[in-house]
């Protein structure tokens, strides 16, 4: 086990840095002057520029100035945004909590909707169910996001004003941000008919909620589904099923628990489609989470900003992928022993 | 598990479905507040310091008063901050008298402790007119009153008493009253600015203003949103609206969903294509604004080979215009032949015409020395503009005419507030841009764009300097009679024509779309969108 984590974090530290040498290289590769590329600090006079090029250590070797990058990192600086001349880490965390918020209600529902009809497709392979369940699966794993994101829009905001189709709240509403999750704020918030901002807050969520757990949700249907007819297929579910249990208690008992082990470190893949789609997501709901921010980041050239979102992104990626792998270690005997085997 | 699983998922339905139901029930807030969708973010909430027309939107009209105000349907010049004026028979010396039930906005940040008074006035004018005003410097430039060359006409700002002040100017001006009125002539608050001067805090008088307009600034995140709230002591008749929300959204398609699914308002600068939609459409109706701006394809003239005036001709015989007025305007525009546009007194209209002439440009370009094959770049702005509703559009026209004289383009497109930072470092080869006027004074149009200082302070897109063209303007200043004054401005305009720093393309209708229940948005020319008397019911 231990060799096993000391392996892990190896690949952790590894991709880690190499994400930061190429987060460093883009300093130098983007167009411009590396002095105010890294810092963002854009108007400067001759001093300031040479007293910041110092502490850069722009006239030392590359490997010393990486070294002077990662230190900043370290220490939560990121630089200045060209657009607002802000530090970058404020603007960070002022947007990360509504991306976070957005992908955890996606992924609670992708849960909600994915592991129950995985299982029940599963259960009862080839049946009418089983194949109803598949295809609608299929088919809505082939829709791409921004169209199935747009026909919402076109249904439920366009044509029926049910939903509305950008951002998180009514802005007539003034929800202070405290801790920069929504229902959190507004619970904290000292204002009014709270219950109407509630509602409005979450009418807000239900179409990028939806358009975002689509994609994962027909993945982990897919997961689920071959997992569980693995499962049933293996002898100690038959001489579960000899011994009499009903169907109610061999799926409780056996089945779910046996089906969901092996799945686990695939769920790092739905993470990553579930980033990707965020960002996605955030663009055709005007949601004002990272992938928008990157977004506008990107029309105005603002180039810390966008290595900072590279590096960030990347790296919350890199762990989320590693953390998975290993709890799954730690919850799946049979992960541990075919790693003693070897 | 499953049960509970499945009963998880009745709760979401079900949740889902009361919340529709009640999403009907409205509230107070809802109602008397107004959501406008705008294009773009400001730079800051001061229009003393900039000419892009998102920052004076956003503050201008609604932040600040100014000492006297235009009537936007008589063109009279009407009392505002300043209840009366008089003038000496030179027109020399003006007196104005103020109001003195005029407060400052309450907020977060400020509390007044008085209203207004003659200083508030003298600090507001001098900031941009003494150098040595400790405010001056905390903006780089103050482009509109430098090209307009106010600080040189303005001779001093004497304090009568509290309530009157008197203005010197070196000689007398045809336009000076008409200035006042402009939006760049708001007036600040002395008395916060001697607060920031003690807390050494000098630049936030610009982003976190101060005013004594309709609303006050509560809160702006870029890219996303400004909120303003009533001023509840304004002197004038208290605004109707108890809040006012901008919600900045750039691309035009958005902003024409959000108004259809009733998120905003009101819309700024539906696209001529989209009007078709919006015209059919029950229950949204549209506000238009007469074309007093003109949109340019303007040449770096400090970069070869744009030096050459030849080469520049040769561009713009290469450019087919008519198809420009029918992909990009939809019949929403005048063709521009000059900057002026044709409802100006002084516009000439025996001006050579560059018509789609792709032979002739291609010879001009080959005694110029231009071989096939020739690289440039356009840089267009990503939004919708009052005088040019799809720059990017518009390039890729342009691009397919120039291929055709064997120019390859590479079309470059920056978010506003960037392209605007880079256009002053001149690093461009071209641009599409425009101008709109802030008083139907001609010189408004041609000295902010192309005069020597409008490029001495990075504000000329073309960066073109033409002293023959400056004395032009000087003289007709000086002028004392108005055919006198015209045949100078018809002068400049052919020096503007055979030169061509900059091709003009169009004169633009404008347009705001909003919901029927909205009434008494103030959409003029000569000045930035009013939401003061705007009403929602």
């Amino acid at each position: 086990m231990f060799v096993y984590l000391i392996r892990r974090l190896n690949l952790l530290i590894t991709t880690l840095f190499l994400i930061s040498l190429f987060s460093f290289s883009l300093g130098h590769f983007f167009p411009g002057d590396p002095v105010i590329n890294f810092s963002g600090q854009q108007s400067l006079d001759y001093d300031e520029y040479e007293a910041l090029s110092q502490t850069l250590g722009m006239n030392q070797s590359y490997f010393e100035q990486y070294i002077i990058y990662l230190r900043r990192i370290l220490d939560g600086d990121l630089g200045l945004s060209f657009s607002t001349q802000t530090p970058l880490i404020d603007d960070v965390i002022r947007v990360m909590p509504a991306s976070i918020e957005l992908s955890f209600y996606a992924l609670l529902l992708t849960l909600v909707l994915g592991l129950p009809l995985g299982l029940w497709a599963g259960i009862k392979q080839h049946k009418l169910v089983d194949k109803i369940i598949f295809t609608l699966a299929t088919m809505a794993n082939s829709v791409p996001i921004f169209w199935s994101g747009l026909i919402f829009i076109l249904i439920f905001s366009l044509n029926n004003q049910i939903f509305p189709m950008s951002g998180r709240l009514n802005l007539l509403y003034e929800v202070p941000s405290q801790t920069g999750f929504l229902l959190m704020d507004i619970f904290l918030a000292d204002m009014p008919n709270k219950l109407a901002v509630y509602q409005d807050a979450l009418t807000h969520l239900v179409l990028p909620t939806l358009t975002l757990a689509i994609l994962p949700t027909t993945l982990l249907i897919g997961m689920m589904r071959s997992s569980v007819v693995n499962v049933m297929r293996s002898p100690y579910i038959k001489a579960a099923l000899t011994k009499g249990l009903s169907t109610r208690e061999l799926i409780s008992r056996h089945v779910f628990r046996n089906a969901i082990v092996p799945i686990i470190p695939q769920f790092s893949l739905l993470f990553n489609i579930l980033m990707t789609s965020t960002m996605i997501t955030e663009i055709i709901f005007s949601w004002p989470g990272i992938g928008h921010w990157l977004i506008e980041a990107i029309y105005q050239r603002d180039y810390p900003a966008i290595q900072a979102t590279l590096l960030l992104v990347a790296s919350i990626m890199i762990m989320i992928t590693v953390v998975l792998d290993i709890l799954h270690m730690l919850v799946n005997p049979l992960a541990r022993q075919t790693l003693h085997a070897k | 598990m499953i049960d509970i699983k499945l009963l998880n998922l009745f709760i979401m339905v079900l949740t889902c479905f009361i919340t529709l139901g009640c999403e009907q029930k409205s509230n107070d807030t809802l109602k008397s507040g107004l959501i406008y969708c705008s294009e773009g973010s400001p730079e800051n909430f001061n229009p003393q310091t900039t000419t892009s027309s998102i920052t004076i939107d956003a503050s201008g009209r609604q932040i600040y008063d100014r000492l006297l105000e235009l009537n936007p349907i008589t063109h009279e010049i009407v009392p505002s901050l300043a209840k009366n004026w008089t003038s000496n028979p030179e027109g020399t010396v003006y007196n104005f008298f103020l109001r003195d039930d005029v407060s400052f906005h309450n907020t977060q940040y400020f509390t007044p402790n008085r209203n207004l008074n003659s200083d508030d006035i003298i600090f507001s004018f001098n900031r941009w007119r003494v150098k040595s005003h400790p405010f001056h410097d905390v903006a780089d430039s103050y482009p509109y009153m430098q090209t307009q060359q106010l600080n040189l006409l303005i001779e001093d700002i004497i304090r009568i008493s509290d309530h009157q002040i008197q203005i010197r100017l070196v000689q007398p001006s045809n336009s000076f009253i008409e200035q006042l009125a402009t939006d760049y002539m708001v007036i600040l608050s002395a008395e916060y600015g001697a607060q920031l001067s003690l807390k050494e805090e000098k630049q936030l008088i610009d982003t976190q203003p101060v005013g004594t307009g309709p609303f006050k600034f509560q809160e702006y995140i870029k890219d996303q949103y400004i909120r303003f709230k009533v001023h509840e002591n304004y002197w004038g008749d208290k605004p109707k609206l108890s809040q006012l929300v901008y919600d900045i959204t750039p691309q035009s398609s958005t902003r024409l969903a959000k108004l259809l699914s009733a998120e905003c308002d009101v819309i700024s600068y539906p696209t001529a294509s989209e009007m078709l939609i919006l015209q059919d459409k029950d229950g949204i109706n549209v506000q238009s604004k007469t074309p007093e701006n003109t949109s340019y394809w303007a040449f770096n003239t400090l970069k070869p080979p744009f030096d050459q005036k030849i080469v520049r001709q040769a561009l713009a015989l290469a450019i087919d215009k008519q198809q420009i007025y029918k992909t990009i305007y939809y019949g929403t525009a005048f063709p521009a032949d000059s900057l002026l546009p044709p409802s100006s007194w002084a516009y000439n209209n025996k001006l050579t015409q560059y018509e789609y002439d792709p032979v002739k440009a291609k010879e001009l370009l080959i005694q110029a020395g231009i071989k096939s094959g020739f690289e440039m770049e356009i840089w267009a702005p990503n939004i919708e503009r009052a005088y040019n509703p799809n720059a990017i559009k518009m390039a890729e026209v342009i691009k397919a005419n120039l291929a055709l004289v064997g120019i390859s383009v590479t079309i470059i497109d920056f978010e506003w507030t960037a392209l605007r930072k880079k256009l002053s470092m001149n690093e461009h080869d071209s641009v599409l841009f425009g101008w709109n006027a802030d008083m139907s004074d001609p010189d408004n149009y041609l000295r902010p764009v192309l005069s020597c200082s409008a490029a001495i302070i990075g504000i000329n897109r073309a960066a073109w300097c033409e002293p023959k063209f400056d004395e032009l303007l000087v003289n007709a200043e000086l002028s004392d009679s108005l055919e006198k004054r015209k045949a100078y401005l018809i002068q400049a305009q052919e020096v503007l024509n055979t030169e061509l720093p900059l091709f003009p393309i169009a004169h633009s209708l404008s347009f705001i779309a909003k919901q029927d229940n909205i009434h008494n948005v103030r959409f003029e020319a000569f000045s930035a969108i009013s939401f003061k008397y705007a009403e929602k019911n």
